[in-house]
């Protein structure tokens, strides 16, 4: 899930083309480790929101949390109220059944979650919309109390503007889903 | 302290050292390195590796590239950090990140840092570091 980006001109970023298969070297993609404790929170808040239940996403985070969903451009949204505001905003403009957000590899250390993966949606206007992002959770007991995700803004924001998936995404989200 | 984060820690004292062969000395040769992750293409191999590392060297100093939190599964080290510099005009650029490095033995093979280049944009325009990229960086670094 994350913040509406600033709209910025990527292309005058991108200097190169393809990078169709930019992972094919990797041979440890899609490890899984075989203990997780704080991953199956994470799929029931993915599993949540995919049906678009916002208090079902919303059971899993404390009171207090913190929610920094833009990499640092946008503030912190902090509280469950903020937070129940924001995703009502953002299912207003998501298309019931589009979403497709998954993850591709993760790891935990004490009450911490990293994870690797896509958020992956269709706007109610038509726009398909993918942006490759890694994060990390801060758990107090099974609760999440701070989410923080990394990713290039500008990303959503050329797709949202209806540009299509550049192949540098296209090769990030091509990878087997964690189990 | 994990086993691959030990490794990274070797490579931030290189770089902050300037010393590109001794990042280099921790990449495999096939190194698959997104260092802007889906928003730039990555540099494959290590002579590229070398070619951006070199680039980079340039414009970056006073680096303060640090950790605040990591975890490890087998051979593969997710993090969160800043990459903290003073460009060669004097800007102050400090973008927060989340990584993740692929290993092969003790030899890293996929690199990719999700970063908002937007945010490193604004700054080496000469915008002060933003209340949310503070709050960010006002972290302990990991141990």
């Amino acid at each position: 899930m994350k913040a509406r980006p600033m709209a910025l001109d990527r292309r005058a970023l991108i200097t190169a083309a393809a990078a169709t298969g930019a992972l094919a070297a990797v041979p440890v993609l899609a490890k899984e480790s075989p203990m997780s404790r704080l991953f199956p929170v994470l799929e029931a808040i993915i599993a949540a929101w995919k049906k678009q239940d916002i208090e079902g996403v919303l059971a899993h985070v404390t009171d207090d949390i913190v929610w920094r969903n833009s990499s640092g451009y946008a503030p912190a949204i902090k509280g469950k109220a903020a937070m129940r505001a924001a995703l009502t905003q953002m299912k207003t403009i998501i298309a019931p059944g589009s979403n497709a957000w998954r993850i591709f590899d993760h790891a935990e250390s004490a009450d911490r979650l990293f994870m690797e993966g896509v958020d992956e949606f269709d706007l109610t206007t038509g726009q398909h919309v993918a942006i490759p992002y890694a994060g990390s959770l801060q758990f107090r007991g099974r609760l999440v109390s701070e989410w923080r995700e990394y990713f290039d803004g500008r990303i959503s924001a050329n797709m949202k503007a209806g540009q299509p998936m550049t192949d540098e995404v296209k090769a990030m989200i091509s990878r087997p889903v964690a189990r | 302290m994990g086993r691959c984060y030990g490794i990274l820690l070797h490579v931030i004292e290189a770089w902050q050292a300037k010393d590109i062969e001794g990042v280099l000395s921790h990449m495999d040769d096939d190194i698959v390195w997104h260092y802007a992750a889906a928003a730039m293409p990555p540099v494959r191999g290590k002579a590229s590796a070398r070619k951006l590392l070199t680039n980079f060297q340039a414009d970056m100093h006073a680096i303060q590239w640090r950790i605040f939190a990591y975890a490890e599964a087998g051979d593969r080290l997710f993090l969160e950090g800043v990459d903290d510099y003073t460009t060669a005009d004097g800007k102050r650029v400090a973008t927060p990140y989340a990584g993740v490095l692929d290993f092969r033995g003790d030899l890293i093979v996929g690199w990719r840092d999700y970063v908002d280049l937007g945010v490193a944009a604004a700054q080496k325009s000469g915008v002060a570091l933003t209340r949310q990229v503070e709050m960010l960086l006002d972290r302990p670094i990991a141990s």
